[in-house]
């Protein structure tokens, strides 16, 4: 039993308590039930960003099968879930009237649904949004979403707000981390500090493969671009993190077969001086000859890969990648997604029921302005109480920082307080480094000594107030370790 | 900085020595006809006192005699313009860097040896053509040059950034001819929205004096919408724009792209030449000397361009803009002009005028029929209601006048019934009369409601309609001859009376033996003669009252019959009254009305002339444009329907 369980029962009671307080209200009754409901579920995640970021790559990258997106004759722009289920199968639900089931076809790219027209020929954009059950394994504990592009400025960050309402956490996409990009995230709200801060977003530079005009180094580039932009302030306003991905070379990687790898390694079977006039261009690569591969498939490793996509595997083929297995681990790694899983598992996954209480909690406090009553007043009374006592939105915070390394420790500080804050592992044994089967005695020793030597860091007065402020949240975290203890 | 130069840019040798900051007018001694046709252009709108197109215009006059062709490269964030620039001349003078965005324009000219300035502008709509003082003039080090202008753009005051260019002069064939790179910062809100690129593009090219646009954008993506809107105003101001699709190496499907750009771009009207280049391949044949990749990046095809354009500036360049600018100067003099000869054609202040008179008097003349109608309808209504009005008061008097000589006897009381009966027809004379002259008034009025226009100001200037004093008509009243009864007749009376009674009375005493008179017989006719007296008087006082009665009613009627007649006249001499009062108002009335009939006719005849003679003016103007307009057109060899559709013309 974690502090991040104790958090949700009381989100829960909350819940049930304004449940109570509105039992009269229909619609009201309906959204604090769908948020009880959402407080057990899994992870939702939601992909989102301008047009053309890379969205639905992305979302095939992160389950790994081309699934993204899901196109219909009739309508554009809707919502898309991808859930966990036995079988693919996918369910609409129009704007007015009752979901229904329509077949899927494999497309070009992602899937088509096969409607008949007849059943909205009343209106184009009837499809609110497609459920999409597909057995995977990547979608057991985190549903995704995908979105349609974020139109620009205020209509933008209008519709994002809906996004950020619907899911839990939020990976936003942009190309160039562009100020006019940023633009259409919601704007920090008024309301507690749960709700205001963006615990939840981390902001992707996608499409990185195209970073620096497609240099062979885009990769890299973009992951300095990402690593400077997320210690600016602009970007930790609004985010937790800033990761560089490239969804194109990063679903090549998860999807990647052993005729590709073949095909790869029969390239990188040419030297590099031998190879590289080639790879200057695709339509040198295209048209190269004297490479030892039909034009098709060719193609098709454009196709998959791009052009850097390409010159990557090849040199990474050639400095060791002897099978399918471990070129994929090197693309995966070079392409930033698997930086981005970490991301999401370390950020998102591992606090879903802090993530989950937020929004919870920022429904509740929606529902209370929005329908004030009598009682309203106690509901956000007990809202604040909640978050200024809920010592995980401290943790997160500091988790992030630690991350971004805005926290101002030194190094070997910075790996304890990002273990005992949680940061790998948020049971009691993982935070204080410790074997799973370590007796309580040693628990307590160790919490104790450790809450000791934070009691002095947050204490020393030679130190800038941001570490002692940081050292103060990993000190009030080894007290919640011993007050479980205890 | 590096010296190779590759391909169509081997050559360093200047053909013709260019002033380095030379304002060369042409040197042929016959002007070329777009100039003529320019300067024309130019006179009208002078003419027409459109400074500020006049203004506009001779910088563009003055930019197309320069033998410079001063090209701007433009574009959203990130499409490669620095690395464009750079990939034309070979030598690193843009900042080319995804960490730092480009943030001051850089221009590029040829120089006999590399040199680099950064200029301060006077003030956001200074030409970057105009001369700078040395302090204005901050010299760069040209080796890290983009490097240096970072530096020196952090050095200069917050605030000025948008004020300032770097100058690089390097010596390159390319540049020798007279060509001039602009690289410029990135565009507000491309590539998804316009407005702001496109205010933030016409402010560039205006200042930066530019002679053509190449507008760059990445051949990964579609070209969006809103830089179709920014290149669709672009062409209203430039006779054609040189697209540059950057990054085909990258771009598996950049020929895909290519074609769908030309097609959007012939959708949208916009006159463009479509280029796709890939500035890492030039880069890449400059480094191995390879021509086929040079060939592959598509530079050549975009230097020929620019070379053709620099070629051809005074010529084609310059004929197509002149018929373009003409286009747009001749509609913008024109629209005001129409706009002038669309409002003569409206009803103006004088015929309103006229129209109002004519029907002011219109109404007039109904009003006249309405209030003389008025007039004799309520003067009949009051003549009947005056008349019911005395009849119910006499007759009121009367009825109390009888019931009180029912009460009294006339001949004792006479003195003090005469003077009430009097009093009580007085005063209802008096209420009557009265009533009338609050009903003269409200007629009155009534009759005034019929002037609605002219208000309170058509009453008669008296108070209230004069009604003449009430006529004291109550006269006096003779009493009425009455009988009296007098001793004698009572007394014969009463023995007439008694003998009744004692005959009677003494025929039964007698049955009893009893003389016929007997005190018994002589008390019954005491008896019966008292009361026959009585009855008498009863009789008597009845007939007097009777008598009195008749005598009051004949002279209330009278009366009544005098009040009557007085009302009548009363009414009937208001009613004259009246009637001269309003005819003389209404006479009034009609004398102003007509009089400002005339003078609205004169006003209305001679605005008239006015705006005819003004229309002939605006028409011919018009002409003279629309003679200037084909002329402009007729310089580009092709004739355009669609725009002579939208061309000049009156109304």
């Amino acid at each position: 039993m974690t502090s991040g369980d104790r958090l949700a029962d009381r989100v829960h009671d909350l819940l049930v308590e304004a449940v109570r307080i509105y039992h009269d209200n229909g619609p009201a009754q309906e959204w604090l039930h769908q948020h009880l409901v959402r407080l057990d579920g899994p992870l939702r995640l939601a992909v989102t960003g301008p047009p053309g970021t890379g969205k639905s790559t992305l979302v095939n990258a992160l389950v790994g099968e081309s699934v993204a997106p899901v196109a219909s004759e009739q309508a554009a722009g809707h919502l898309t879930w991808y859930v966990d289920g036995p079988q693919p199968r996918a369910q609409v639900s129009p704007w007015y009237g009752d979901p229904y089931e329509l077949p899927l076809h494999r497309a070009d790219r992602g899937l088509r649904l096969a409607g008949p027209s007849a059943m909205y020929a009343s209106g184009a954009e009837a499809i609110h949004q497609v459920l999409l059950e597909w057995p995977s394994r990547s979608l057991r504990h985190t549903h995704l979403l995908d979105t349609p592009g974020l139109p620009p400025a205020d209509a933008g960050w209008e519709t994002a707000a809906g996004i950020w309402q619907d899911a839990d956490a939020v990976l936003f996409l942009s190309r160039t981390l562009s100020a006019a990009d940023l633009r259409r995230m919601p704007p920090v709200r008024g309301g507690w500090a749960a709700t205001a801060l963006p615990l939840h977003v981390v902001v992707v530079l996608s499409r990185a493969d195209e970073t620096a005009g497609g240099r062979v180094d885009a990769l890299l580039a973009a992951k300095q671009i990402a690593r400077r932009r997320r210690r600016e302030p602009d970007l930790t306003l609004i985010c937790q993190d800033v990761v560089a991905v490239s969804g194109l070379i990063g679903y090549a990687a998860r999807a990647l077969r052993q005729d590709e790898y073949d095909a790869l390694a029969a390239l990188a079977v040419q030297s590099r001086t031998d190879l590289e006039p080639h790879l200057l261009s695709v339509d040198r690569f295209r048209s190269a000859d004297a490479v030892p591969l039909d034009p098709a498939w060719r193609e098709r490793l454009l196709d998959r890969f791009g052009l850097t996509g390409v010159r990557l595997a090849t040199t990474l083929v050639r400095s060791g990648a002897q099978d399918p297995r471990a070129l994929a681990e090197a693309l995966l790694r070079h392409s930033g997604l698997a930086e981005l899983q970490s991301v999401v598992a370390d950020l998102f996954s591992a606090r879903r029921s802090v993530l989950k209480a937020r929004v919870a909690l920022s429904a509740i406090e929606q529902l209370a302005h929005r329908e004030p009553r009598p009682q309203s007043g106690y509901l956000l009374t007990e809202v604040e109480q909640v978050v200024s006592e809920a010592h995980e939105f401290a943790e997160l915070r500091l988790l992030a920082a630690l991350r971004t390394r805005r926290a101002g420790l030194p190094a070997e500080m910075a790996v304890e307080a990002r273990r005992l804050a949680g940061g790998s592992g948020a049971s009691m044994s993982e935070r204080l480094g410790l074997p799973a089967e370590a007796p309580p005695e040693e628990l307590w020793a160790r919490a104790a000594a450790a809450a000791e030597r934070w009691r002095r860091e947050s204490q020393e007065p030679g130190r800038p107030t941001r570490e002692r402020r940081t050292a103060q949240v990993v000190l009030r975290s080894c007290e919640a370790i011993l007050q479980q203890l205890g | 900085m590096q010296h190779w130069e590759v391909g169509a840019t081997s050559s360093v040798a200047p053909t013709s020595p260019v002033p380095p900051d030379g304002r060369g007018e042409l040197q042929s001694t016959a002007a070329p006809r777009w100039l003529e046709v320019l300067d024309a252009t130019i006179q009208r709108c002078a003419a027409h006192g459109r400074a500020e197109l006049q203004e506009w215009l001779s910088g563009r006059r003055t930019q197309l005699l320069h033998p410079q062709l001063r090209v701007l490269v433009a574009g959203a964030a990130g499409q490669g313009k620095s690395h464009l620039v750079n990939s034309l001349i070979n030598a690193p003078v843009c900042p080319v860097s995804d960490t730092s965005r480009t943030s001051v324009a850089t221009v590029v000219r040829h120089g006999e040896a590399p040199a680099a300035h950064l200029v301060t502008r006077a003030g956001p709509t200074t030409p970057w053509t105009a001369p700078a003082g040395p302090r204005d003039r901050i010299p760069l080090r040209t080796e890290g040059l983009t490097d240096a202008v970072t530096e020196a753009v952090l050095a200069q005051p917050a605030g000025v950034t948008a004020l300032l260019h770097a100058e690089v002069e390097v010596p390159r064939a390319l540049l020798a001819e007279g060509l001039v790179l602009i690289d410029t910062p990135p565009l507000t809100d491309l590539p998804e929205q316009s407005p702001g690129a496109v205010a933030d593009l016409r402010g560039l090219v205006t200042y930066a004096r530019a002679d053509l646009v190449l507008f760059a954008c990445e051949s990964t993506r579609d070209v969006t919408d809103a830089e179709l809107d920014v290149l669709a105003d672009l062409s209203r101001l430039y006779p054609h724009v040189l697209v540059a699709l950057t990054k085909t190496d990258v771009a598996p499907r950049w020929r895909d792209a290519l074609a769908q750009t030309r097609d959007r771009l012939t959708e949208a009207g916009v006159p463009a030449t479509v280029i796709a280049v890939s500035s890492t391949l030039r880069q890449h044949a400059v480094r191995s000397g390879s021509g086929p990749l040079n060939d592959e990046s598509g530079y050549p095809h975009l230097i020929a361009h620019l070379q053709h354009t620099v070629a051809t500036k005074q010529d084609e360049l310059a004929r197509n803009t002149v018929a373009l600018l003409g286009r747009l100067a001749v509609e913008r003099v024109a629209t005001p002009l129409r706009a002038d000869l669309l409002r003569s054609a409206e009803p103006s202040d004088a015929v309103a005028q006229l129209h109002e008179a004519q029907r002011r008097l219109e109404d007039l003349r109904r009003i006249t029929t309405r209030w003389q109608n008025c007039l004799a309808d309520e003067s009949g209504d009051l003549l009947s209601d005056i008349e019911q009005d005395l009849r119910e008061r006499t007759r009121a008097v009367l009825t109390e006048a009888e019931a009180t000589l029912d009460t009294l006897d006339p001949a004792r009381s006479w003195d003090e019934f005469e003077p009430w009966l009097r009093q009580a027809v007085q005063e209802a004379a008096e209420s009557s009369f009265a009533w009338l002259a609050e009903r003269s008034e409200w007629l009155a009025h009534r009759v005034a409601e019929q002037f609605p226009e002219y208000g309170d100001q058509v009453l008669p200037a008296w108070a209230s309609v004069p009604v003449d004093e009430v006529p004291d008509r109550s006269g006096g009243l003779t009493p009425p001859t009455v009988e009296k009864f007098t001793t004698t007749q009572k007394l014969f009376t009463g023995l007439r009376g008694s003998y009744g009674g004692i005959l009677m009375v003494g025929l039964a005493t007698s049955m009893a033996g009893m003389s016929l008179i007997n005190p018994l017989s002589i008390g019954g006719g005491a008896l019966m003669g008292g009361r026959t007296i009585r009855e008498e008087g009863k009789s008597l006082l009845k007939r007097r009252q009777a008598t009195a009665k008749l005598a009051v009613q004949r002279h209330v009627d009278q009366i009544f019959i005098g009040l009557a007649k007085d009302a009548k006249d009363s009414v009937r001499r208001l009613q004259r009254t009246l009637r001269d009062h309003y005819s003389g108002v209404t006479e009034d009335i009609h004398e102003a009305i007509m009089e400002s009939l005339r003078s609205a006719k004169a006003a209305a005849d001679r605005d008239l002339a006015e705006r005819a003679q003004r229309a002939r003016r605006i028409e011919h103007e018009l002409n003279q444009l629309s003679g200037l307009y084909t002329q402009a057109q007729a310089l580009t060899g092709r004739h355009s329907p669609a725009i002579a559709a939208t061309g000049i013309g009156p109304g």
